[in-house]
């Protein structure tokens, strides 16, 4: 566009006249605590727009308009990029900051910074026009309503305010507004009426040219009674009969795993496989042997540039649902190493990051929030599906006893739906959670008892009676939650965080006290499935490794109960299938 | 030019001067929380706007953020409230970290008791409460964390000519922060009051 050819010119200009006056009187500018106007970061916008693209206006009276800063930057270019965000960058910016900041923020801004130091670079390398440049320059300051991208909000009386009050106070005329706070020029009381107009402006107080002023309650705030700033993770810790080991029992080597926090690339069979999306692939890995088969290649269905989104191992193990980020939801022999159904979604419904088995009933949840019910035995599969979350689902499960199921999504909201899968409603909503809900867990001893895990600004892990709605107890885990897996032999939980230790936590139920900690994730865990006998737990992480932990260890009494239970329970079955005959 | 019909809602001034000031008193409890002023244990949640909200248990801090408010309510009324300002400033240096700046637009041709045509209905309005209260929480994203001991201020900008009430208030300077980054986030309006929301902070505090 010849806006954006305006605007490189003049960046242009503005880096070779880095050691002219002008660049000093630039520096003088923004070394005055200027914060006039606000700039809108739009984190997840951004990312594809560095800042280096936006020009100077270094001439010192448009810049009155279009001073603002993005932060105190030593360095003259780095300067120059902050003072003119565009206008309508402003414009789609405050509907970016107006829409849920996402766990990816932080990472597209620090993409961002980094984007745009790559264009400085490269501006430097193409050649300049600098007459030309200037004189389009003014021309571009007045058209900075429509045509830059930045908009400063600023009351329109305010500036015409000021110049007011700063002529009027003001002995040195043809000083614009940025020259002359560096008011040295002037006597006393000349300086005292100009930081007072300095201070009206800074703080916008000029309402139609009066000036207002600022109270305060003159007794303090109470002070807090215990340091506040200190961290409230829970450092309970109950005593440690038994030992658990603290490194992995095993590390599988997981390229091209997916690093999106919503995704759920991991589950285990009762068969004791493991199945792991890998970008666009799913490998299966043998628990028993260690062998790997490589189950799906998205490429062979039409989806080749796709990533497959969620796995999840149906009741009756040798089935695989796969999905991917189209939305298509394919079910998978693994036996036979084939597709025996691909279900695709009528409307485009994003991706599906989520899906949960009941029995024959395969449920999921999609990036705009839908949530899917599909009878997979049936040709015209689709039997209920509800429009509730407002934001990508990234949590489902069913309970194990098939009445409720939860929903967890990134509009931070749990729902507990019932066991009618063409309801449209859920029966209860709990909102406690500041941030996405990826990790749901049912407890398998107790009945109704759900586990929730909140992400990266909620840290909290909560309990909740499904049945109710009701909100049983919390704790407050440090980290992220990415995922949480119960234990039934040693009544205990294990979480998997983020940043800053991305380790296993165990904690012990009820008493929620941390019963260890484990180590060895070099990035923040993304899922975390627990294994058919119940002693290991599978992590997968984004520093691209599957760690294999052995947590729950029966040791050799449980193990013999366990194995003596087993059998009664074989002898109960042949016996009851006798009777049958 | 065909225009639809538009239903039209009323607003109060006392019910204006109510739901501006409840926002305040949920939006400054959650600033205390999230940016950790106040330890959290001592906060306990509350259901306001369609979203759990955290507001303190401490009772002497609730005393001292109510008397305030009921004055920000009177003034409210008045119509002579243009900002209400929550300053963070660092115990040990008593620098300003951050500056949490609520710009209030009255429209002064409101009289009391008299309802004043709205252009959004209460539902709307607890609506966009609700979203800013929402981005509030959601600043922590991009807010630098404070890992020292903080204390707080409220600031009142006030017409020139307001009365003091009492003598327990008194005049002060802006409280600006130094080299600071501003995120403006999303306003809302009941009709009466049109509330602005602004967080100004320092990128690097802990240095």
């Amino acid at each position: 566009s010849p806006l954006l050819r305006r605007q490189s010119k003049a960046s242009q200009l503005l880096s070779q006249n880095r050691s002219s006056n002008m660049s000093v009187s630039l520096s003088q500018i923004l070394d005055r605590k200027m914060r006039l106007d606000s700039v809108l970061p739009s984190a997840s916008q951004k990312s594809h727009r560095p800042l280096g693209e936006q020009p100077a206006r270094v001439t010192a009276s448009a810049s009155s308009r279009s001073l603002s800063r993005k932060g105190s930057c030593p360095g003259l270019l780095e300067m120059s990029q902050t003072l003119n965000a565009s206008s309508r960058n402003a414009s789609t910016s405050s509907r970016a900051a107006c829409s849920p900041i996402s766990e990816a923020a932080a990472a597209a801004r620090s993409a961002s910074k980094s984007g745009g130091s790559a264009h400085r670079r490269k501006r430097k390398s193409r050649s300049a026009s600098t007459s030309s440049g200037a004189g389009r320059l003014s021309r571009s300051n007045s058209l900075s309503d429509g045509g830059d991208r930045f908009i400063p909000s600023r009351h329109p009386d305010a500036i015409e305010a000021t110049k007011q009050a700063l002529s009027s106070a003001s002995s040195t005329p043809d000083k614009s507004l940025n020259g002359s706070l560096n008011a040295s020029g002037g006597g006393g009381n000349m300086k005292r009426v100009y930081t007072q107009a300095l201070a009206d402006v800074l703080t916008n107080g000029i309402i139609q040219g009066e000036q207002g002023r600022i109270l305060t309650y003159t007794s303090g705030a109470p002070q807090p009674s215990a340091p506040a700033y200190l961290t409230s993770a829970s450092t309970k810790t109950a005593p440690r009969p038994r030992k658990v080991p603290t490194s992995a029992e095993r590390t599988l080597d997981a390229p091209n795993l997916v690093n999106d926090y919503y995704l759920n690339l991991l589950d285990w069979s009762s068969e004791n496989v493991l199945a792991c999306a890998l970008g666009e692939s799913v490998y299966l890995w043998n628990g028993g042997d260690g062998s790997i088969t490589h189950l799906v290649d998205l490429a062979n269905f039409d989806n080749a540039h796709g990533f497959v989104a969620c796995v999840k191992w149906a009741p009756v193990s040798n089935y695989l649902a796969v999905s991917d980020n189209l939305g298509d939801v394919y079910l998978f022999d693994v036996n036979t190493q084939r597709a025996v159904r691909r279900m695709r979604p009528t409307s485009d419904i994003g991706r599906v990051s989520a899906l949960s088995w009941r029995e024959h009933l395969l449920s999921s949840g999609s990036r705009w929030g839908q949530l899917r019910h599909a009878d997979v035995r049936q040709s015209s599969w689709l039997v209920g599906s509800a429009q509730f979350h407002t934001q990508e689902v990234c949590g489902l499960a069913w309970s194990p006893d098939g009445h409720h199921l939860a929903s967890g999504g990134n509009d931070n909201l749990v729902a507990v739906w019932g066991f009618d899968v063409a309801a449209e409603a859920p029966l209860h909503v709990m909102t406690h959670h500041q941030s996405a809900v990826k990790s749901l867990a049912w407890c398998p001893w107790k009945q109704n008892l759900l586990a929730t895990g909140g992400g990266s600004i909620c840290k909290h892990m909560r309990f909740w009676n499904a049945r109710t709605g009701a909100h049983v107890a919390s704790v407050d885990t440090g980290s992220q939650v990415s995922g949480i897996v119960w234990n039934e032999e040693y009544r205990e939980l294990v979480t998997s965080h983020g940043y800053s230790e991305h380790q296993l936590t165990l904690w012990k139920y009820p008493e929620l006290s941390k019963v260890a900690d484990l180590l060895g994730h070099s990035d923040r865990v993304l899922c975390l499935v627990g294994s058919p006998d119940g002693e290991r737990v599978a992590s997968a992480s984004s520093d691209e490794t599957l760690r294999i932990w052995r947590c729950f260890e029966l040791d050799a009494k449980r193990a013999a109960k366990k194995k003596r239970a087993a059998a009664a329970q074989r002898e109960d079955r042949t016996y009851s299938l006798a009777a049958l005959r | 030019m065909p225009v639809a019909q538009k239903t039209k809602h009323a607003i109060t001034l006392k019910g204006s001067t109510k739901t501006v000031s409840e926002f305040f008193y949920y939006a400054v409890n959650s600033i205390l929380y999230q940016r950790g002023i106040y330890p959290s244990e001592s906060f306990s949640f509350e259901q306001k706007y369609g979203l759990t909200v955290l507001v303190t248990s401490d009772e002497k801090l609730k005393a001292y953020l109510i008397k305030i408010l009921e004055q920000v309510k009177q003034w409210l009324s008045d119509l002579v409230i243009e900002k209400l300002v929550l300053v963070i400033r660092r115990v040990s240096t008593q620098e300003v970290v951050e500056r949490w700046q609520f710009d209030i637009k009255c429209d002064k041709s409101a009289k009391s008791d008299e309802p004043m045509v709205a252009e959004k209905d209460e539902k709307q309005v607890k609506k966009d409460i609700a979203d800013v209260i929402r981005q509030i929480v959601a600043s922590v994203t991009f807010l630098p964390a404070l890992d020292f001991q903080c204390s707080f201020e409220l600031l009142i900008y006030c017409d020139k000519n307001t009365e003091l009430p009492s003598g327990e208030w008194a005049d002060t300077g802006p409280q600006l922060v130094s080299n600071s980054v501003e995120v403006k986030l999303k306003s809302f309006t009941t009709s009466i009051h049109k509330v602005d929301s602004l967080v100004a902070y320092k990128l690097n505090p802990n240095e």
